[in-house]
């Protein structure tokens, strides 16, 4: 799965704590998130697109990542 | 009703302190107790079954909120440490155990007891450090 967190929290000047304290996970959840090595949840993907304001699927894409 | 509400430490190393703590506290509690009251003529077994058994139940209290205390990922990477981690010190553990046993019975000496205790404690011990060694491993290939 690839997303477009790093980027989304580098256009609002927000540090990976920054990003943790609004998602209420850890930092390094959110470094694994932004890495692609770690999927969230459903609940997880919809709070991140509730904090950028965006719809889902303009944040993660299953384009090139493998099954 | 304090000790119910009690807050949960803030940072990770904390909330693991307070984990271990309590572990630490309800073990020494009940296997002092056992010792102390284990061999008392009748009431012996249930004097040790309650000591443990309630040792254990306040550890899976502390155990259950600090599960909850843990976000999604952390959560996924102690799943992970106890299914691979611990069924590979396990197997470790099974190959140690059945070679002692068949292989060099000669060096188990000492009494029942102790023999048992000291094969669930390796037994413990190896499927810890599988399961340390397994949760250090899903975060370093998630950094």
């Amino acid at each position: 799965m690839n997303n477009r967190l790093k980027v989304l929290r580098a256009e609002r000047n927000w540090s990976q704590a920054d990003l943790a304290a609004a998602l209420g996970v850890s930092r390094q959840t959110v470094n694994a998130l932004e890495t692609g090595r770690y999927d969230p949840s459903l609940p997880l993907a919809f709070r991140i697109a509730r904090v950028f304001d965006q719809p889902i699927e303009s944040i993660f894409s299953d384009e090139g990542a493998s099954a | 009703m304090i000790l119910l509400e009690a807050k949960v430490p803030e940072t990770p190393l904390a909330r693991y302190g307070a984990l271990l703590l309590v572990c630490v506290i309800a073990g020494g509690l009940a296997g002092g107790v056992s010792a102390a009251f284990g061999e008392t003529a009748g009431m012996g077994p249930m004097i040790v079954a309650g000591s443990v058994g309630l040792a254990m139940a306040a550890t899976l209290w502390v155990c259950a909120r600090w599960w909850r205390s843990l976000d999604e990922a952390a959560q996924e990477a102690h799943k992970w440490a106890w299914w691979w981690g611990s069924t590979l010190g396990l197997a470790v553990a099974a190959v140690a155990i059945f070679t002692l046993v068949y292989g060099a019975p000669e060096r188990l000496v000492g009494e029942p007891k102790e023999l048992f205790l000291a094969g669930a404690a390796l037994i413990g011990g190896v499927q810890t450090v599988g399961y340390g060694v397994a949760w250090a491993f899903w975060w370093l290939q998630r950094r």
